[in-house]
């Protein structure tokens, strides 16, 4: 048997490590995604001050801090009994909003970005955020990083910090918005819903008008049939910050939907020996393996699958991209609703519709009269001892789950992080990208390789999140090993 | 923790209306800035009615104030726990 190794992974947060067996045919016989490293944030925290979590938990991450913060606050909200009012929870979604953008825009140009844009094909060397400025123009280049600068500023001036934000509190929020940052973010916000078109011009020109392309999307490689999983609204419209989680089947029926709370009845997780990240799948289905299908528990959290679990977006221009994405990859219609899109490679298209409706809501929210208003913060007056917090991350839906003492000292504490959920589905697509793309011994090439990377880049995962790990650096390495497990071949390149 | 731990960042904490949590770790020439938070605090820390109570009383109200506070080394050492107070490097 042989084993191919590409470790670590390139082009996503964290960490990661694929492992390829071959059988003696050099046919795929096996794959495994392993993340290697784990981090025990649900450990240490425990003895903590549950109100201490908003500021600890953001740590998990440099790139989505946002994420784990406002998960964070709206679990104290419970622990503590507390209903924020109004306005604080307008401003949590304000804020969360301007992280929409600056994350979304980060993995279309400089993760996901390039392999489309650059060509899965092309040098290493090349495909990265250097590259895509070449090919898209330095004034696309300037844009990007502008976007990026104004959106954190906006969360500076909401959270406090621009990178580990601060102002969540249990039962709102500890700064209002004064009238004159207001007209600021409003100014901002216009400039994303330009940007978001802008983006979403430059992949239909690049990867919609090019027929390679598309037929890549459209490939058996990246298909796969799975349930999809989304927060919604009361109206079923998809919101990243608060509502129902809501899960569909593969042909689009509602299968679950259910207070954040209620997680645990109807998510498992399994673990697997080789691996520190855990498998999410739907209680109610069971465990089946890797697997897709109605049969298999093992569902997705993406842009995508958010897409596909509701039934409309609630802003309007990106409602009209919603309706386009549905028929140009021609889903039909299930009980008025859209047929779920199982092309995995649509969730890079998915991503940027997102990215659209979260500059419409941001420029929403920043019109809205109430946003600066002062009442922001509700006092906790008693501790209810249990808090389940829950916000679509980027990279899927985002669960702390926080029991404390009656002092609030934590005792436990579970965290389900966006990418934990699309683990199984990261796996399965690493696999069959894998056992199309590899037959009896070929040469591994390059675009081949990074062909099966693309397979896990679309789920845009991010490891140091998901085991709550510190990334390392970020080279190539590929192993080639006989059937006894020796090294035949070691290739490096860097990342 | 701001009056024992470095600053420069320009206290983006306390304007948020946010406690410093000394994310910028001990001050040049500090080795120990939870023994300085402790000192710092332990100024104008108020433990009532004093007169007439024997030392078993006062040690009690002391013990009952730290108790107070759950995870010592995580509040005064939040970013600074990792870096030795020792020095120097293991042969």
């Amino acid at each position: 048997m042989k084993r191919i190794t590409i470790n670590p992974i390139t082009r996503l947060e964290g960490h990661g490590k694929i492992d390829i067996f071959l059988d003696e045919h050099g046919n795929v016989a096996n794959t495994y995604f392993q993340v290697p490293e784990l981090r025990g944030f649900e450990q240490f925290c425990v003895g903590r001050p549950a109100e201490d979590m908003p500021v600890i938990t953001n740590r998990i991450c440099g790139v989505c801090p946002e994420a784990h913060h406002l998960a964070s606050v709206k679990a104290l909200d419970q622990l503590f009994g507390v209903e924020p009012p109004p306005a604080a929870k307008k401003i949590r979604e304000l804020f969360y909003m301007a992280f929409f953008v600056t994350d979304h825009t980060t993995h279309f140009y400089a993760l996901g970005g390039p392999d489309f844009i650059l060509g899965p094909d092309a040098p290493p060397a090349e495909r990265n955020i250097l590259g895509v400025v070449k090919k898209v123009g330095l004034e696309v280049g300037k844009q990007v990083i502008d976007c990026r600068a104004r959106n954190h500023h906006v969360i500076e001036m909401l959270g406090g910090r621009s990178i580990h934000p601060v102002a969540g509190v249990p039962g709102g929020w500890s700064k209002p918005v004064s009238a004159a940052e207001r007209a600021e973010i409003e100014t901002i916000a216009s400039q994303n819903v330009e940007f978001a078109l802008f983006t979403l011009k430059v992949f239909d020109q690049i990867v919609l008008g090019n027929p390679v392309y598309l037929d890549l999307v459209l490939s058996d490689v990246y298909h796969h049939r799975t349930y999809s999983m989304g927060t919604v609204d009361e109206q079923n419209r998809l919101n990243f910050y608060d509502g129902k989680i809501r899960v569909v089947d593969p042909d689009g029926r509602e299968f679950l939907k259910y207070e954040a709370a209620d997680y645990a009845r109807h998510i498992a997780e399994r673990v697997e020996p080789w691996t520190y990240l855990k498998f999410p799948y739907l209680r109610e289905i069971g465990w089946k393996g890797f697997v897709d299908g109605k049969e298999s528990g093992v569902y997705t959290a993406t842009p995508l699958s958010r897409l596909n679990a509701a039934d409309r977006l609630a802003t309007p221009l990106a409602q009209e991209q919603f309706e386009r994405f549905y028929q140009t990859l021609g889903a039909k219609t299930v009980m008025g609703r859209y047929q779920p899109v199982h092309h995995r490679l649509a969730t890079h298209w998915a991503r940027l519709i997102e990215l659209l409706y979260a500059a419409e809501r941001m420029q929403e929210l920043a019109r809205d009269p109430e946003i600066t208003c002062p009442e922001i913060r509700k006092i906790p007056q008693s501790v209810a001892g249990v808090g389940v917090g829950c916000v679509e991350a980027p990279r899927g839906t985002l669960t702390h789950h926080y029991v404390s003492d009656d002092r609030a000292i934590l005792t436990r504490v579970n965290l389900v992080v966006g990418t934990t959920n699309n683990h199984a589905a990261i796996s399965m697509s690493i696999r069959k990208a894998a056992e199309k793309l590899i037959h009896g011994f070929k040469v591994v090439e390059e675009g081949l390789l990074n062909r099966v990377e693309m397979a896990f880049r679309l789920y845009d995962p991010c490891f140091s999140c998901a085991t709550h790990a510190l990334p390392g650096a970020m080279p190539l390495m590929v192993n080639i090993r006989s059937h006894g497990g020796e090294t035949l071949k070691s290739l490096r390149r860097d990342g | 923790m701001g009056i024992a731990t470095r600053d420069g960042c320009g206290a983006p904490c306390p304007k948020a209306n946010m406690p410093c949590t000394g994310c910028y770790g001990p001050p040049e020439g500090v080795r120990d800035q939870g023994a300085k938070m402790v000192a710092a605090l332990g100024s104008i820390l108020d433990l009532g009615e004093y007169k007439g109570t024997t030392p078993e009383e006062l040690t009690g109200k002391v013990e009952a104030l730290l108790a107070s506070i759950p995870d010592l080394a995580g509040t005064y050492y939040r970013y600074g726990a990792a870096g030795s107070i020792l020095g120097g490097k293991a042969q």
